[in-house]
This record gives C-alpha cells, structure tokens and sequence, in this order.
C-alpha cells in the first residue's frame, strides 16, 4: 500500500520529529554528561564549569576501582554475588507473588475483594518516608536485621506490582478462563497454564521496574555486616575516603548504571515484540 | 677469677662496641657535631686540585618528628632561598617483625609491621641541583667553606669531605675487573620483597594484593603482606634495603618480580647499590616499564643479563628512587610552567570574571613580548619531547605536551585570539601540570626478587587460567565463613563500635584496635563501617556500644534526650581533658559532666598566595580594617576575595567583638544585643558594599590566582594540595584576621566546627559497671598516641586527604605540616572558642541564613531582618526546652 | 443452594490461598508500619524516649498553628498541579508520538526517554547546570552572551529556584508513566482503527481523542496513581537542588517537612501527622481523576 500508515500528514509527521529530537535532548543530556565524567582524567574532573567534551580520554578510573579492591578484605566478586542474588531474588519472588496475587483479585469474587482493592490502592498512596521507621522497628524486633531478608521482604510488602497486573489481567477475557475450569483445572492450573503466559507484557514490565528500583538501593541502613553488603554501599565507601578518589566515583556511577540500562533495553524489545505477536483476541 | 673478670671485660667491650657507635657523637673525621632546627654549621675543606667536586656528608639523624630532617647546603656562598641548595637528609627506619614474617590476628590475618627508627650513620653526597650534577661542584684548588644550614629538623654531623666526581666505572669494566673469581653459584637466593631490611621513609609501606595467586605469598582465606610500594614509594631519594645471606660465592643475574600500574604509561626508575655501592654506571638509573600486572624483569642490556658477583656471606641490596636524566628535563619543565602560570594570571586580570570573546583586549598592549613569550614555550617543550623521545620513555605523557606545544604556537601567531582560548589553555596548563607532576613520580611495586646462578635458565613462575579461577572461587566461598569485622580471643567482653568513615580509614583503626587495644586489655572490640541514622539503631535497640566520629549536633540530640552515658561517673575524666582544646571540650561537656571525648576539630585560616602578593606588593592583613583595604586593592587590580557566605563567618564576627550567640544558661538567644547586630551587619556587607562574590568555586579561583586570598576551613589545604599541584609551593596559611577589642587586644576568635567525638550509648539493663570497657576504649582510643598513628597511616594509605583535624592538641604537632604551616594553625587554635550545641541547632542555620539572603538578596534593612528572624528562633527554643523537660 | 455452598467454599480457599502468599508480606511490611505510624500521630515521640499519648495535638497545631506546613502545602499542591498533569500529558504524548514512529527507532526512543527514571540519582547534574557561581553553566552562558551582568543565584534566590525546581522535576517525571502507556499503545486492537479511517476519521488527533484514549483506559488509571504518588512524594529533588531547607522554605514541600519533623527535630508524632495528612490529599485526588479517567472510557 501506498500509504502505510492511516490519517499521517507529512506536516504532523514534521512536529512529531522536531518534538521528539528538542525532548530527546533534554532528557539525555544529564545522562551523557555522567558517562563522559566517568573518562576524564583527575585534572579535568576538577574543571570548572565542566567540561562537555573529554580532552584525554582515560580508563584509568575503571582500573583504580579494580586496583582498590585489591586491598579489601572482602573480595569484590562477593559484594556482586550480594548486589545480583538480592535484586534478582526480590524480583523472581515478588513478581511471582504479585500474580499469583492479582488474579484472584481481579478475575474471582470473594468476601474482602473490594476492600483488599482499596488498600492496595491506599497503601500505594502512603509515603515510604514514614513507614521506613517501622518497618525498621519491626524487622529489629524479629531478628531480620542484618541478613538477606532485611533486603528481600520489605520490597515484597509493596503493593503496586499488584494493582499493575491486576489491571492487565481484568482486560482478560473471561470465556477463555471459563472454558479451562469447564475442561477441569483448577484454579490454579488455569493460572499457571493461561493467565499468566498471557500476561507477560505486565510482568515483564513489573520484573523490570522492580529489578532497577532494588539494583539501586543501598541497604545501608539494615546491613552492618561488611560481607552482607551491597555494591553501592562498597562504592561509596571506597570514595569516602576523599577527594583522591573522585575519578573513581564517577567510574562508579557509570558502572552501576549498567545493569539496569542493558536489561531494560533487552527486556524492552521483549516486551514490544510480545506485544505485536500476542495478540489479544476479540 | 681471673677468668671471670676477662669474661666480664670483653662483654664491657663488646657492649661498648656495640653501643658507643650509635650514641657517640665523635668519631674520625673533619669534626662533628649536632645541628638543630635554624643552625648552621661551617666546615673548611681543601681541595688539592681544580676539579669538579661532590661534598659527601656522613650524619646520623637526631630523634625528632617523623619527617626527614631538611638542610641548606652552600658552597663558599650563603643560603639565598634558593630551592636549589635544599638537600633532605632522610633517616633510616626498620619493621618490627615477628617471626619470620608478621603478626597475625587469631584468624590467621597478618597485620602490618609498626616502623622503628634507627639511628645508623648514613651518607649523603651533595651536588648541583642543576645541569652540573654529573660534574658537581667545580672547585679551585685550595681552601673552601661549606656551609649546612639547618632547616628543619636536626643531624648529627659525623664527618664532611670532598670527594672527586668520577664517573662510575661501566658493566665491561666491572665484568673485567672480576676476572679470576671463581663461580660456584648453584643455587637461587629468594628473597621477598615485604620482608625489607631498612628503608629511608616511614611512608614505604607494604600492603597486600588478594586478587592473584601468583603473587607471593597469597591465600584465599586470610590476608597475607606480600608486596610492597606502590603509592608508598615514587620520590626520588627513597630506598628500600634488603640483606641478603649468600651461600656460595659466584656470578649472580638479578631478577625482580614487579608491577607499575599506579600511573599509567610511565617508566620508573631505580639505582641499584649492593652493599651501599653501585657496582657498575648501568645500574644507576634501571628502567621499569608501565605494566598492569606483575611481571618478571632480569637486570641486563637488553639481550644478556648482567653478571653480579657476589662474595659468601652477607650482603646488603639498595633499591633507591632516582630521576637521573629526567632531572633536567623536569628543571626545564618547571620553568616552563611558570612562565605559563605567571602569563596565565595577568590575562585573567585583564579579562576579569569571563571572557568575551568578541572584544579586544590588546593582550600585547597590556603584556610585553607576549608573543615571544608564548613561542619560547612552545619551543621549550618540544624540545622537552625530543628528550624524552630519547629517554625512551612516556608515551601518553609525550602526547599532552605536543597538544599544549601546539596550542601556545597558535597563540602566539594570532594574540588576538586569546580570549577566546583561554579555557582551553587554563585546561592545558592544569594537564601540564599533571604531566609534570607524575614525571616527578617513580612508583614501583616489588612482590619479590631472586639472584639467579648465571649457570641456570631464569625461570618465571605463572599462574594457568584454572589457578586464578579456583583462587577467586576459594576466595569468595571463604567470605561466607570469613571474620573480618573482629578477633575472637575467648575473652567474654567484647564491644561494638560504629564508625562512618571511609574503609581504608576503618581498616587502619581496626588494625590499630587489634595490636594495641585488644593485645593490652583483653577486650574485643568489633568495628563497623556504618552509616545507619544512629537515632533509628538506638529506638530499635540495635544500637552499638561505642559510637565513633558522631558529630557534636548528634552528640547533643543524644544528651537532650538521655541516650548517653555520662563518662564523668566512668572515670576521671579531669585527667583526660586536657588533652584537647578547650573549645571542644566544652562543646560535650553538658552540666559539668561530660558526655563525649572529641576526636576531631577543625577551624578557619587564612590561605594567601605568596607569588602573587609578592608580585603585586599586597601586605597579608592582620585586622578587618586591613581586609577591606586590601580588598579594594584586590578588586582595582581585578581580584577577589574569597569568604564564606555560610553562618561561621558571622560566627566570627560575633565572638570577635565578645559575644556568644546564646546566653550563658542557653535559654535565650543574643540577637538583639547590638554587637550582634553589628556583626550581622558586617556578615552581610562583605557581600552588599564590599561586593564579594555570594558563590564561587574556591579552588579553581585559588589556584587560577583569580582569588589570591581566601578564608575557609584549613581543610582547604588538602583540596588545594591534591587538585591543584601546581601551586603547591606558592601558597601559605595564616590566622584568621581579628577585631581590634576595646582593651587593645586583638581578638581572633571564631567557631570551631567540624567537631566529633566518641560517645557511650545508654542501655537498658545496664549497669554503671558494665560500661568500664567502652569507656575503656574511648579513652585509649582518644590518647595522643593512637591519634598520632591512627592520622599518620591513615594518611599513607589514601593519601593527604586522609589527613585528619585532630583535636588532641599534642597530636597537631605530630602531622606532617611544614614548620611554617604549624605554627600559624596553632597561633589561631588559641583562639578558637564553640558556641554552645542547643536542641535547635538546626534551627539557627537555616533562620540565620534566611535572614541573609533576605538582606543580600532583597535588600532589606538588616537590623530589622535580624529583630524578625530572633523572634522565631526564641519561640523554637522555648518550645524545644517544653519539650525535652529542660529547666530554666 | 446446600450444593453450591461446598463448591463455593472450596473457591475461596483457593483464592484466598493465591492471594495469602503475596498479602503476608503487604500486612506486615506496610499495611502494620502503616498503622504503626497513624498511632505515633497521636503521641509524642522522640524516637529516643518512649512516646506518651497526646491525642490530637499534633493535628491541631499542624492544621492551625504551623506556618511552614501552610507554605509546603501550597508548594507541594502546586508542584503536583504544574508537573503532575503536565507530566502525565508529556509522557503520554512522547509515548504516542514515539509509537508513531517506525519500528527501527521505537525501542531507541524509548530507552532514551526512560532513562532518567533508570538512572539513578544523575539529577545532581543539574546542580552544574543551575550553579550558583558565575562559572556555573547557566550563568556563564548567558554572562558570555551579555544578557546577565552578573551570575543570578538560581538556587538560593527565592525570585528563581522555585522555577529551577519544576523544570527539573518534569524532567524526571516523563519517565514515570511512560512505560505503561507505550505498552499500551503498542496493545491496541488494529481493527477498530481501520473501521475508523472508514468511519471518516481525518486526522490522527481525532483518532486519538476517539478510538486510542477509550481502549486504554486500564493504562490511564496505572498512569494516574504513578503520577500522584510521585508528584505529591516530591522530595527528594529539590532538596538536592535548592537545599534542605531551601531558603524561607520557598520550595519546601510536605514529604520534605515531615522529614524535617522526622529525622531533624526528632519529633516522629508530629511527622507521623503530617503524613496521614497528606495521605488523605492523596486518595482525595485519586477519588477525582478516577472518576474522570472511567468517563473517558465510557465515550
């Protein structure tokens, strides 16, 4: 066909790009100004005002984090093992728990559901400010300080993965449920089997959202014990030391925003490409 | 008894023997004698031809600070100032060892050695610090004075001669002259590197590597010191010693096991002495190229090693720091720089604050030969790159002085240009000074070294792909069981600490908490590098037992509401007092009791650029009067004064004219008391009528020159040390400057800030008793000797900006400042005074510099800004004190 | 009826059972610390010491007696009004418009627009940008061009750093729905769209209005309780920008004021207060769009 695409003027297609390319660049430019500050050298960092360009160009930084490490007491690879096993883990469990959560709430009737529906939304609405302290409190009086849970389970009492996929799971059709418990599952079985394959968009998405949110947080507040700790926390404590120390923390930053950019890039083409072949019938 | 008594003779003389040496201050020679600090010595010398001359020096250094004594020696002439006739006299220190190797915690950890120093006759050979150095001093035949003049620091001068400047024989002369001897070497002589003899600065450390297995010797499950340098050792004079026990005499290759990744893309150097001679000219400068992992070098021309011979029995091997060839380049270099620098500045003055670039300035109006003088740099450093080139040597280094080669050519065909280029050739000049700056800087890092018999093959040991993967793996698995937070010694008391610093901070304290506190009392103290909100550990009741560096704002939070134990009742805290200032004292003392000791404390100076007051004729100014009078100088000149615009400068002004912000029972504030207006008055006139800039970026005006004089913490000095090498020589500190009172003194008093100290937590179900080992802690924590070590390693381990503002006032003496330094932080000490911590320090601030700006920014009237402003802070106060139960 | 009651148990069991794993973790990690801080609001509480009841002195002296929270609630409601739906409107139109790109540079786009919210805490960037010294971006460009004689202190004066603060925050915010609606956009039902060109729509913002908004409605819902719980939980970035306090709590916002009764005057009862308080805003301003977004749908 000629026209590949319905109702597109070349006029709109013009305000479109323009919009996109002025937006694109104030949206990337805090972020390109981090990763080139990960490769000057000590002497240009100090410049002032920054510099947009990098004169000399060096990894040194990279290789100073490595050679600081070297010295520690606790090796490197175990602060990545924590960093990884706790997001990984605090994603895997939490987007398993959240649909297997969602569902009956949006697709079964049970004395509670609407109430439940509201607190959920309710507690999305309370500020982590405040119930930081006690859930603190509590955690110190069961004894979870200073393990990995203290890392895991408060993530897991977050009750936005459910209203998203409860949302995504409520636009369903009901027929398809219907004729699998017709054909004998149980419920369960019609979970495992149907809702949540078909879902995937919602908890790809949930997985990713998650998975940053927990890559970047610190933990410094529940972790004492140095071999519990978590790669940020190592970070900032190698450039606490000083001002010596500031190429390596540029270095830092731009390392540990890695993990999270590359899996949402590949998770990313996941989740369009699901979305154009799943189609969802009507 | 005959016998007897010769037994006990001959012990008298071995004990003579063995003693005398090392205290005797005769001894054959040309006459000694002990210089101190600031005197000098003459000696006359004759010289039985006209030749070129070194003037060798035997000395033993006097016991003193740790720094290496310094002296100014001068040839029939006496000390001008100038750097060239500073020579460093350094002393000799050994590690204390156990065993074989070194201490070890119960785990197996070893810990690292505490240096000793020794007092053994060294020798020191002086020469032109110019382009006579090979040639040395050339001397008439005849009568001479040398003269040495103490700079800081003392000797004890044993002998002074002259010695003829030979040159040191080749490697095919050596290898002739040991025609005849016989080889019976076999067997390899191993000796690791940590495990040194002596070394000539207390700062060469050893340290430890747990990435690789190859590094010898190295474990997945404790730490283990295996190399040595580094960071640690890159100036040239410092030496490492070894002894070496020779078994069978014969031809020996030397091979070294190294790594050089501190800076990247250089060549080290080293002099190689055995047994305090160089034997051959080769091994006076040997070059180590850059390499990112330890590799193995063996000592030859390229294509054959060199044969050493050694003797049977026992020998000494020297590695020492040396410049050699690149001393010129460096001297032409420097030069160089400050040329730039000196250009640098006068047409910032001319641009002012930022540079239009569409105006004409006239640079060659304003500043004579300006172009010539942007040429003959351009030309100096190429030829600098020509002689590195030849100095096979620093590739990415060469690089940076082309591109600054480059730009100074341009900007000398085309003047005009300049101000457009002025960001980019300020950002070349910071970068020549880097390149400069790691020229001078030789680091190297020995893991161990082998005399290999010249019969057999070197053979190079090397860890396969597998064995670093099962060492990582082990490594790793052995975190999960590992104890790395504390000793177990089976004693039942044991305490945790909290402390927010940086590791290699903690890690220094920790280890000093294992040799000194633990070993002595029995106590385990387990350290954590916490940064946890003290305030939510404590409601929890996971707080620790000793909390370190809390901030005196959290000190005083805790007292209001009864989370401190009062140290009063531990101990006799009289006797401990005064070990620091007074003003920090006061700060945690609350009712006559005290509730903390202070660890650190730091306050304003005064930091000036000597260059360029010299230049411009500027007098460094003692009183505010002469501030602003000097200001005006400044700002017609085209400069700035810098200040800071935060509350501790109108702290200054308050306690200068004799007044403190609250009244002695802290109930009310001082506000409306007309000295402190006045001195809100004066806060913010600095910035009104005297048009001080609100905001600027301290170091990069300092160091540009922009801002000759500045007022900041002395903690400045660390940035502008490590941010700015440049200038290292060319500023200085003074006090602050001071209100002339009405009694004729001069006050210079301002707030102390910065403060912390060490605080015992309050427990429930604790009794009084059950606190004596955290107090124990704090106090021996807070003794001058473990500040003293605690500052000096942590210092080298991270470099100057560990350096720490210690509030114990003998300790300050201790760290390494230059003389000139010391005195003006402990003239201003003196001064120093703390306003009281109430329970709504945090609310002054944040009034106080609303207030400000309401006046800097809005104009208003600051008398009735500040009558406003008090009024909120008293109401907050009052019902703070409701709050907390305080009695008025 | 006997029949269908055994069944019908049976059901819930499993229900309640799929739901049980999840809602464990929710009742004790936040719906208990949720209870637990609307009771310290009623007490007097200094972390410290243990708290003693005061009933509802902490309301009435925040709702009658305390100036500053007036001033961080009017900031706060502003800032969620300007940033909020404007926000919300931005990531929705970026989204769209990126959806109505070619399939090459869609996934480039999108990773690039979301990578704000990725990316941590690079928002202290624009510190550089705003500096307050002359040589700071903002200032020395526009002293080089000659609008400015001398550097304007874009953080600290009150006249500017309220409008340094809402730039900022909307550059953060584009991030925060946007993922929801770009998933949305690429689920619509193609069908209903070529039905439309032949019903007569004409542009695409006709079509917009018509056949996209309705069928994401679910979508638009996630969009708008993302967008109010950050928007009225703003904190964070203007207290890195302007300081905290900024200077006569010009931009001072609730989240920032209960952390200042919280963690800086030790009086977690009052904080505790103040954010039941603001709690209460925000499902009030759920109960408004919720209603407003389902009639969207029901055109």
């Amino acid at each position: 066909m000629k026209q590949n695409k319905l109702n597109r003027s070349t006029g709109g297609n013009i305000v479109v790009i323009l919009f996109l390319l002025i937006m694109g660049l104030f949206t990337a430019f805090p972020i390109y100004f981090s990763i080139i500050n990960a490769f000057k050298p000590l002497s240009e960092l100090y410049l002032f005002p920054p510099r947009f360009v990098v004169y000399n160009p060096t990894f040194n930084n990279f290789k100073d984090i490595i050679a600081l490490q070297s010295q520690a007491t606790v090796p490197m690879e175990r602060y990545i093992f924590n960093t990884v096993f706790v997001a990984v883990a605090t994603t895997v469990i939490y987007v398993f728990l959240a649909c297997l959560a969602a569902y009956p709430l949006a697709k079964h009737n049970f004395p509670g559901k609407e109430f439940i529906h509201k607190l959920i939304v309710f507690a999305i609405l309370f500020s982590t400010q405040v119930t930081a302290l006690p859930q603190y409190l509590l955690m110190s009086k069961t004894g979870m300080l200073d393990t990995y849970c203290a890392l895991i389970f408060p993530a897991l009492g977050s009750s936005f993965g459910v209203f998203l996929v409860m949302q995504f799971i409520g636009a369903f059709p009901d027929d398809v449920i219907e004729a699998a418990r017709i054909d004998g599952c149980s419920e369960f079985g019609v979970f495992f089997k149907i809702v949540f394959p078909s879902v995937k968009p919602a908890w790809v998405t949930l997985a990713i959202l998650t998975f940053i949110a927990n890559w970047n947080a610190t933990g410094t507040q529940v972790i004492f014990t140095e071999s519990l700790k978590l790669l940020p926390t190592m970070m900032n404590q190698i450039t606490a030391a000083g001002i010596d120390r500031a190429g390596v923390a540029a270095a830092v930053s731009f390392i540990l925003m890695i993990p999270p950019m590359v899996s949402f890039i590949l998770s990313q083409s996941q989740v369009v490409e699901t979305m154009a072949y799943s189609g969802i019938k009507e | 008894m005959k016998r007897l008594i010769s037994v006990v003779l001959s012990l008298v003389m071995l004990v003579g023997v063995l003693v005398v040496p090392v205290f005797a201050e005769t001894a054959d020679g040309v006459g000694s004698r002990t210089v101190k600090e600031g005197e000098n010595a003459s000696y006359n010398l004759v010289a039985e031809e006209s030749a070129g001359y070194f003037i060798k020096i035997e000395y033993i250094a006097v016991s003193g600070r740790s720094v290496s004594p310094k002296a100014a020696v001068t040839v029939d002439s006496a000390y001008s100032g100038d750097q060239k006739d500073v020579f460093e006299f350094s002393r000799v220190w050994s590690d204390v060892r156990k065993g074989k190797r070194f201490k070890t915690d119960d785990f197996g950890n070893e810990l690292s050695p505490s240096p000793k120093e020794v007092f053994v006759p060294c020798e020191k050979l002086i020469y032109p610090q110019d382009e006579n150095r090979k040639k040395g001093y050339i001397l008439a035949k005849g009568n001479h004075t040398v003269n040495i003049l103490m700079l800081e620091e003392g000797i004890s001068i044993l002998s002074v001669s002259l010695v003829k400047a030979d040159k040191t024989i080749s490697y095919s002369e050596y290898l002739a002259a040991q025609k005849g001897k016989v080889n019976n070497a076999s067997k390899e002589i191993f000796k690791e590197a940590e495990l040194l003899y002596q070394k000539s600065h207390l700062e060469i450390a050893v340290n430890y590597d747990r990435t690789y297995p190859d590094i010898s010797p190295n474990s997945p499950e404790v730490i283990k010191y295996n190399i040595i340098g580094g960071g640690s050792w890159l100036h040239s004079g410092q030496w490492i010693s070894y002894e070496v026990d020779v078994k069978e005499s014969g031809f020996y290759y030397l091979n070294l096991r190294y790594r050089q990744r501190t800076i990247d893309g250089i060549t080290s150097r080293r002099k190689i002495y055995i047994d305090d001679k160089v034997p051959f000219e080769e091994l006076n400068c040997v070059c180590f190229d850059s390499a990112a992992k330890f590799t193995d070098y063996t000592l030859g021309d390229g294509e054959k090693g060199y044969k050493i011979y050694l003797s049977k029995g026992k020998h000494t091997v020297k590695f020492e720091v040396t410049l050699d060839t690149l001393e010129d380049i460096i001297l032409d270099f420097e030069n160089i720089l400050d040329t730039l620098n000196k250009l640098s500045s006068k047409i910032n003055v001319i641009i002012g604050e930022s540079a239009d670039v569409n105006r004409d300035y006239n640079f060659s109006d304003a500043i004579p030969d300006l172009s010539k003088t942007l040429k003959d740099s351009s030309d100096g450093l190429k030829d600098i790159i020509k002689k590195l080139k030849s100095d096979e040597a620093e590739g990415s280094q060469i690089a940076r002085i082309k591109e600054s080669a480059r730009l100074l050519f341009e900007m000398s065909e085309k003047p005009n240009d300049i101000a457009g280029q002025m960001e980019y050739f300020r950002s070349q000049l910071y970068d020549l000074a880097a390149v400069l700056s790691n020229m001078k800087t030789q680091p190297l890092e020995l893991d161990y070294f082998k005399f290999v018999p010249c019969d057999s093959k070197v053979k190079h040991k090397k860890a396969s792909f597998f064995d670093n993967v099962k060492f990582r793996a082990l490594s790793f698995l052995y975190s999960f069981t590992g104890e790395y937070n504390s000793i177990s010694n089976g004693s039942e008391e044991s305490i945790d600490a909290w402390i927010n610093l940086g590791r290699d901070q903690a890690q220094v304290l920790n280890q000093l908490i294992k040799e000194d506190f633990t070993a002595k009392t029995g106590i385990n103290v387990k350290l954590s590098l916490v940064t946890t909100n003290i305030m939510t550990a404590i409601a929890s009741g996971r707080a620790p037992d000793v909390a370190l560096y809390l901030t005196g704002d959290n000190i005083a939070d805790l007292y209001y509401r009864d989370a401190l134990v009062d140290m009063s009742k531990l101990c006799d805290t009289d006797k401990i007092l005064p070990r620091f200032h007074s003003s920090a004292t006061s700060a945690l003392k609350y009712n006559g009791s005290v509730y903390a000791l202070p660890l650190t404390q730091s306050y304003q100076m005064m930091f000036y650029r000597t260059d360029i007051f010299k230049e411009y004729g500027y007098k460094v100014p003692k009183t505010w009067e002469e501030t602003y009078a000097l200001l005006n100088l400044m700002q017609n000149d085209g400069m700035q004064l810098g200040i800071g615009i935060t509350e501790e400068t109108f702290n200054m002004f308050l306690l200068q004219s004799g007044i403190s912000l609250y009244n002695d029972k802290v109930t009310k504030t001082n506000l409306t008391d007309i000295r402190a207006v006045n001195a809100f008055t004066s806060w913010t006139e600095l910035f009104t009528k005297y048009g001080i800039p609100k905001s600027y970026d301290a170091v990069n005006r300092f160091r540009t020159g922009q801002m000759p004089l500045v007022i900041n913490d002395y903690t400045f000095y660390k940035t502008v040390s490590i941010s700015a090498p440049e200038i290292k020589n060319s500023f200085a500190m003074a006090p602050i400057p001071g209100t002339l009172r009405k009694d004729g003194s001069l006050s210079r008093a301002q707030n102390s800030i910065n403060l912390t100290g060490v605080a015992i937590i309050k427990k429930k179900n604790k009794k009084s008793s059950d606190y004596s080992g955290a107090m124990k802690f704090a106090d021996w924590l807070t003794t001058d000797g473990v500040q003293e070590k605690y500052s000096f390693y942590s210092e080298i381990r991270v470099g100057i900006s560990a350096r720490v503002q210690t509030a114990n006032l003998n300790v300050m003496d201790k760290i390494s400042w230059s003389g000139a330094e010391l005195s003006a932080l402990k003239e201003q000490w003196k001064s120093v005074e703390k306003i009281p911590i109430s329970p709504i320090h945090y609310y002054i601030t944040r009034n106080l510099n609303n207030a400000f700006r309401k006046v800097v920014y809005n104009y208003e009237s600051p008398r009735d800004v500040i009558y406003r402003y008090d009024g909120d802070i008293n109401e907050e106060l009052t019902r703070k004190r409701e709050e907390l139960g305080l009695e008025d | 009826m006997k029949k269908t009651k055994r069944p019908s148990l049976l059901k819930y069991t499993e229900s309640y059972l799929m739901l049980g794993f999840w809602f464990v973790f929710f009742v004790f990690f936040t719906l208990i610390p949720i209870g637990i801080s609307v009771v310290i609001s009623f007490t007097d509480y200094n972390m410290l010491q243990t708290p003693h009841f005061v009933g509802f002195n902490n309301y009435i002296r925040l709702l009658l007696d305390d100036e500053i929270f007036v001033k961080s609630l009017a900031n706060t409601l502003l800032f969620a009004v300007i940033t909020g739906p404007v926000g919300y409107l931005i990531s929705f139109i970026i989204a769209w418009f990126i959806n109505e790109t070619g399939r090459g540079i869609r996934p480039f786009l999108t990773v690039l627009f979301y990578s704000p919210s990725i990316a941590g805490s690079i928002y202290v960037v624009w510190t550089y940008i705003f500096s307050d010294d002359s040589y700071g971006l903002l200032n020395s460009t526009l002293l080089n061009m000659g609008i400015l004689k001398k550097p304007i202190q874009w953080l600290t004066d009150t006249n500017y750093n309220f409008y340094v603060v809402i730039v900022v925050i909307l550059w953060m915010s584009m991030g925060t729905s946007f993922l929801a609606f770009i998933a949305g956009l690429q689920s619509l039902n193609k069908s209903l769209f070529e039905s439309a060109a032949i019903d007569g729509i004409r542009n695409r913002w006709q079509e917009l209005w018509y056949i996209t908004l309705p069928q994401m409605v679910p979508q638009l819902l996630i969009g708008a309780v993302l967008t109010i719980s950050t928007s009225f939980a703003v904190g964070a970035v203007p207290a890195a920008l302007t300081g905290n306090p900024s200077t006569d709590y010009s931009t001072h916002t609730l989240i920032l004021h209960i952390e200042d009764y919280g963690n800086t005057r030790l009086e977690m009862g009052y904080a505790s207060s103040a954010a039941v308080i603001l709690f209460i805003i925000m499902v009030a301003t759920w109960f408004v769009i919720n209603k407003g977004v389902r009639s969207l749908g029901k055109d």
